[in-house]
């Protein structure tokens, strides 16, 4: 039985037992991980701030049998304005799930790791909390290998368009001689291509200031929203979520 | 073929459907009620079925009650301006427990987790409106201070809020008998912001 530490940041959680938790952590050395956090519901458990959602720690872990158990951890960020704000909170769980169901367990990668620290930093700034979670998703897909083609026809290779159609299934953009090879496929405006081709190519950063109007944003949600469904393969529930407070907040 | 007679082996399944009772403690328990007097284990079947079919849920606040509306909800001494909302029933004990709550009291029955699946649909917040309508000035959250019931509390307050009402939120900070070195900053953090004059 090893021991060993990691940086880690808590993506996911279930209760266990009377006091225990496992958590789901994503760590730059070694990917998804499953570990169980003993007695961390107790009010005076020390793994009790490390642990809470979205928390960045280090972690030493034991190794187990089946789960590895958490044996001292120390926060390093605990993203607390993101668990403070309703809308972020939303957000952010969504972000969360979103890495959770596109991972496989054991997969590391580093690049996503600092995408993802990087994602959760911004959350607790950015305004405009909808557009950023459009970014999320192509920036999100495009590390997972599923970027859409949004440069040329995903079929024919056709530079110029007078029409411009997106197709989840076929990944990518296509153009008006195209269009009927996915009868899915919806018409979008050229500023919706524009916009997206500068949210796949720049960096999260630099777009936090960006005012969209409500049209693009609407498009936008429609397109990115049926790419990752398509690739996902099942709703996240976070989701609903993210619909349940915006019913709320336009009363 | 089956290791245990058909009774046995009906009852450790039926025991290990319990909430942290794996298949070991099960057979263990299942063993011990085997060895137990008659009358002890009539009066522990009593029990069971007993409470199951007396208990209800009190009409008023949620609670787990056999005369509905529920004790404290008819209480004629309880100050009927405050709500305290609770994700659950022990969570009642716990907050009695104090004795220095005197106001009513309402249980969710559970907490929004969006990781769940589980949303503000599936828990008593609509009953929660239907009841501060009437009279009521205060609603405490008292739900837990992780992530679900930080969401929860949001929720609530965002809902509450325009209604002019007051919501508030019982405060976090250091644990009586805890160690400062474990606190977290944000423990601290609040536990500063709401620091008293001695």
């Amino acid at each position: 039985m090893g021991l060993y530490t990691t940086e880690a940041v808590v993506v996911g959680y279930r209760d266990l037992g009377e006091a225990d938790r496992i958590l789901t952590l994503f760590s730059p050395e070694r990917g998804k991980i499953h570990a169980v956090a003993r007695g961390v519901r107790r009010p005076r458990s020390p793994l009790m701030a490390g642990t809470q959602l979205f928390s960045y720690s280090k972690f030493l872990l034991v190794e187990g049998r089946n789960l590895d158990s958490v044996s001292q951890c120390e926060i390093k960020e605990s993203f607390f304005k993101i668990r403070e704000d309703l809308d972020r909170m939303a957000y952010g769980s969504y972000f969360a799930e979103l890495l959770r169901i596109s991972t496989r367990e054991c997969d590391k990668s580093e690049e996503l790791f600092r995408f993802f620290i990087k994602a959760l930093y911004l959350l607790q700034v950015w305004e405009d909390l909808q557009f950023m979670a459009r970014i999320f998703e192509l920036k999100l897909m495009a590390i997972q290998g599923y970027a859409p083609q949004i440069f040329y026809c995903v079929n024919c290779g056709n530079r110029k368009f007078k029409e411009i159609w997106f197709s989840s299934i076929l990944g990518g953009i296509l153009c008006e001689k195209c269009k009927s090879n996915d009868k899915k496929a919806v018409q979008i405006l050229r500023e919706t291509l524009v916009m997206m081709r500068r949210m796949l190519k720049g960096k999260f950063e630099d777009l936090v200031g960006l005012k969209l109007e409500e049209s693009l944003k609407k498009e936008l949600k429609t397109v990115l929203i049926d790419f990752v469904l398509h690739h996902i393969e099942r709703k996240p529930r976070t989701l609903s979520f993210i619909e349940d407070i915006v019913k709320i907040s336009d009363k | 073929m089956g290791y245990y007679a058909e009774p046995i082996a009906r009852l450790i399944e039926e025991l290990s459907r319990l909430p942290g009772i794996g298949p070991k403690t099960a057979q263990r328990l299942a063993f011990y009620i085997l060895k137990m007097p008659k009358d002890r284990v009539s009066k522990l079947v009593q029990a069971i079925s007993g409470a199951r079919e007396s208990i209800v849920y009190c009409s008023v606040c949620g609670n787990f009650t056999d005369v509905d509306p529920c004790s404290i909800c008819s209480a004629s001494y309880r100050d009927r301006s405050t709500i305290m909302v609770v994700e659950e029933p022990k969570d009642v004990v716990a907050i009695e427990k104090t004795r220095d709550y005197k106001g009513l009291y309402h249980v969710l029955h559970g907490v929004i987790s969006p990781l769940e699946g589980i949303g503000p649909d599936d828990i008593r917040i609509k009953e929660l409106l239907s009841r501060v309508a009437s009279g009521v000035k205060e609603v405490i959250i008292a739900t837990n201070p992780d992530v679900e019931g930080e969401a929860t509390a949001l929720y609530i307050a965002r809902l509450l809020k325009p209604l002019g009402l007051k919501v508030t939120r019982i405060a976090h900070g250091i644990p009586v008998g805890g160690d400062l070195d474990y606190a977290d900053e944000i423990t601290l953090a609040k536990a500063l912001e709401g620091r008293r004059e001695l």
